[in-house]
């Protein structure tokens, strides 16, 4: 039996649920991530990508654990229950902050690529001020809208990701070659330069609750990797076909050059077109991280609505993402950041788990 | 007034009925005596030009005046026997309360009153004339039926009726309008609706006060979530089949007495871009014109938008070749593109309006004015270039092809801010304004039904239409009891 979801209920589907993963994991580093990955496993990087994959799907199994046994309460919760009140808000103010940075570098990403690639007459300031506004409505409005526009804008995913499906006409293989040269060791080393880029599936563990059927928890989770990695494998195994492992490395944002194979008479690059798409993947994105921080401030100050963080956001948002500067420095933040998050994030997320389940019964239902 | 207890005079009971309904209108009272020697007095009571007269004098007058041979003395329940033996007219039945006895004037039936009693005969004579029903002008389909709802609420309520015949189409009277009192009759299919969904839009209707409902539009107005919206909340159509079909999937239709143009609830974005056609042509057909469609409304939207982009912010990305016509088109016109492109859609908007309102001869000489010589003398006097033109004009042909006026409209409208992003922000501004578009339509809700989703489980029928065997489930985003709409008939072999 359908019945009309009201507003009180606020739940989402399945299907929005795996997209809502899809899109905050997929953002601007997407345009990058062959780089970093190839400085350490070369022409083998794509092999890297796909071992990467273990961190969220480590994340979706805690979160089904944690759906199990607390399906009402989000992580900030049962942080608390288990570290208490001050300990825990200290800890759930820092995994807040991470997707405050990651929202603060999206947007600083956006911005430098969309205004090399297109908008070159626009300053930096322009861009964020005016980009923010769409992105804190969707936020504003709340996860149904959210869940909604994730829905809708997959489908315009598939195009992009269809798109380079021309460069296959022009690479050439031998840039794959030989598959595992680059030797096993640094296959896995590789793979965790990749933190960044299959970071935001901690948002799991705060919208959980929002789930129509729970038991779907895990599928979804399995599903929304997959369609996450094949899209990073595609996009990296793409520009070593193409540009090679060597060439590749001189650009900024490598993935970008994929668009050249496409050649449309009425426009000279079609590497413009490319961006215009991908803002629309990236906003989604941004409005996701928008949603998270903003929810999560609200769960943990209940007295503010979540509707108030995000307009008290808005500008703080403009100023840590305009503190980033240029492409280079944003990406050295950027990379030093990231991986004592991701630390922090894992370390959090077990821990919590480890409690719940050593405790079972025990004090934490007191606190 | 109930008057059932006590004894009645007739002359009370006309003067009451005549003081309920009102001194100044047409009702006709007209005495009669049944019987021969110890008569009956009575009276009938009717509104000119709401009963059929003729079938007052065959079937009521003629009987009681000229064949009445018995006594009525001493008789108890004559009105019943009356009603039995001597009016032959199938809808007869007898009333107590008089104020349904006035309604059922107004309605155009006819009221028998008789001497001492305090009941009143009613007699369903209702007639008047309407127009007859024909094919509705606006919505045309090539092969589907040629019938179109028409101004009387029984007449449409037949035409559904007709075509639903299970016993679970249920329908429900409302009477709207202090003055007005017109009859809403809302129709669903008992077992499929969603009852949570039914008694919102009830108790919606139930809260309407208003002093007259003169059109669907106005209901629809008097119940909508979003009042400042730009686009149409509620789709309506004059084809029983459309309706017959969005009933089986589960909505509520509104009938309105008085208007052709009956709407259904709850409604979703993508119903604008569906025609009955789509179901009855081929299934590849029906893909490319939805195609055609959607790719119609990114056109208006954003091709003149990006002209002014190109042109004004990204001229390397125009190929060489093209620019060189594009600058020698331009040369001496002094209006910036986006002031001569703003006029030119401005422009049409003023011929299109015109060419709707005026009549069709009128018409005519305005689309030669307007089309061929404003665009001509607009060219040489060097006001916009002939690419301008170009722009502005396919972008209203494609407009054309959004079937439901009201979503061309909404959709024409987001030009101008379309525009005006383009012109401050170039393309960032096109991809702003998109993506303020969708986020908005997703933040939209309909009684509680998202306006704008497309769960994957729909997507048989939203931009592609699958073979209708295929279609076994009802539409997902319409809540409804009843999710399978049919058995899989054909099974596996035959896909």
């Amino acid at each position: 039996m359908i019945k009309i979801n009201k507003a009180k209920d606020t739940l989402l589907t399945p299907n929005q649920f795996t997209l809502t993963l899809k899109s905050i994991m997929v953002g601007i580093e997407i345009m990058s991530i062959p780089n970093f990955v190839m400085k350490v496993s070369k022409q083998d990087a794509w092999i890297s990508i796909l071992l990467g994959a273990v961190y969220p799907i480590y994340l979706v199994i805690i979160a089904n654990f944690l759906c199990k046994k607390f399906p009402k309460d989000n992580i900030l919760v049962l942080s608390k229950k288990c570290f208490g009140n001050f300990l825990g808000s200290i800890l759930n103010f820092i995994f807040i902050s991470f997707f405050l940075l990651s929202l603060t570098a999206e947007l600083a990403g956006y911005s430098n690529v969309f205004r090399v690639y297109a908008v070159t007459f626009l300053k930096n300031y322009q861009v964020l001020l005016t980009v923010l506004i769409p992105i804190a409505f969707v936020s504003y409005k709340g996860i149904k809208t959210l869940g909604r526009i994730n829905e809708v804008g997959f489908y315009l995913t598939i195009c992009l990701i269809i798109f380079p499906v021309g460069i296959l006409a022009y690479g050439s293989f031998l840039n794959l070659m030989p598959v595992f040269g680059s030797g096993f060791k640094n296959i896995v080393k590789g793979s965790t330069y990749t933190g960044f880029a299959y970071s935001g599936m901690e948002i799991i563990f705060l919208i959980y609750p929002f789930l129509q059927d729970r038991k779907k928890l895990l599928k979804c989770g399995f599903v929304n990797t997959a369609i996450v990695t094949f899209i990073y494998v595609w996009v990296t195994f793409g520009t070593i076909f193409y540009l090679g492992v060597d060439s590749s490395q001189k650009y900024l944002w490598p993935v970008i050059t994929l668009a050249d194979s496409i050649k449309v008479p009425v426009i000279n690059s079609f590497r413009y077109i490319f961006v215009t798409l991908f803002s629309l993947v990236e906003f989604k994105c941004i409005s996701t991280y928008y949603f998270a921080v903003s929810y999560g401030l609200n769960q943990s100050i209940k007295k503010v609505s979540a509707k108030t963080f995000t307009i008290l956001l808005y500008p703080i948002i403009i100023i840590i993402s305009m503190l980033y500067g240029n492409p280079t420095n944003c990406r050295y933040y950027v990379n030093n950041l990231a991986p004592v998050y991701i630390i922090f994030n894992l370390i959090y997320v077990s821990i919590v788990a480890a409690l719940i389940y050593f405790k079972r019964g025990g004090n934490y239902k007191k606190t | 007034m109930q008057l059932s207890s006590k004894k009645c005079s007739l002359n009370d009971n006309i003067n009451n009925i005549k003081k309920l309904l009102g001194t100044q209108n047409e009702t006709v009272i007209r005495n009669l005596i049944i019987g021969r020697e110890n008569y009956l007095e009575a009276a009938i009571i009717y509104m000119d030009g709401l009963a059929k007269k003729d079938m007052i004098d065959r079937d009521i007058l003629n009987p009681l005046m000229l064949h009445v041979s018995e006594d009525f003395i001493n008789m108890k329940n004559i009105e019943e026997y009356i009603c039995k033996k001597y009016i032959a007219v199938s809808n007869t039945y007898v009333e107590t309360d008089i104020n349904k006895v006035v309604d059922n004037i107004k309605r155009g039936k006819t009221i028998l009153l008789v001497k001492d009693s305090c009941n009143f005969i009613i007699i369903d004579t209702t007639g008047g004339v309407y127009r007859a029903i024909t094919e509705p002008e606006n919505e045309i389909a090539l092969r589907g039926p040629r019938e179109g709802f028409i101004e009387n609420l029984e007449t449409n309520v037949s035409m559904l009726r007709r075509r639903i015949k299970d016993k679970n189409l249920a329908t429900e009277k409302f009477v709207l309008g202090r003055r007005s009192q017109t009859d809403l009759v809302i129709m669903y299919i008992d077992d499929i609706v969603d009852k949570e969904f039914l008694q919102e839009i009830k108790d919606k209707i139930n809260a309407i006060d208003i002093d007259s409902l003169t059109e669907t539009s106005v209901l629809e107005q008097c119940m909508e979530e979003h009042p400042y919206s730009i686009f149409p909340q509620v789709i309506g159509t004059e084809r029983p089949e459309v309706v017959e079909s969005k009933l089986l999937e589960g909505k509520i239709a509104c009938i309105l007495s008085g208007t052709p143009y009956v709407t259904t609830y709850p409604t979703t974005f993508i119903e604008f871009f569906q025609t009955p056609e789509d179901y009855l042509g081929r299934v590849i057909q029906t893909f490319l014109t939805r195609m055609i469609r959607i790719i119609a409304v990114f056109i208006v939207v954003s091709f003149p938008a990006i002209y002014i982009t190109l042109i004004k912010f990204n001229q390397e990305l125009i190929p060489i070749d093209y620019i060189k016509s594009l600058i020698q088109s331009r040369k001496g016109i002094s209006l910036s593109p986006f002031m001569s492109l703003l006029g030119m859609q401005i422009n049409l908007e003023l011929m299109r309006e015109g060419a709707l309102r005026m009549p069709t001869k009128i018409g005519q000489s305005l689309s030669i004015v307007g089309g061929i010589i404003i665009g001509d003398a607009a060219l040489k006097a060097k006001v916009v270039s002939s690419s301008t033109l170009l722009i502005a004009g396919i972008s209203v042909v494609a407009s054309f092809a959004i079937s439901y006026y009201q979503m061309s409209v909404s959709i024409r409208l987001l030009v101008y801010p379309m525009l005006i992003l383009a012109n401050w922000l170039g393309i960032l501004g096109i991809v702003i304004g998109w993506f303020s578009i969708l986020a908005y339509l997703c933040s939209m809700e309909n009684f509680g039904v998202p306006y704008f989703s497309f769960p994957s489980s729909d997507m048989k029928d939203i931009f592609i239409r699958v073979p209708i065997w295929k279609m076994n489930k009802r539409p997902e985003v319409i809540p409804h009891n009843d999710p399978i709409r049919q058995s899989d008939f054909r099974g596996d072999k035959n896909k």
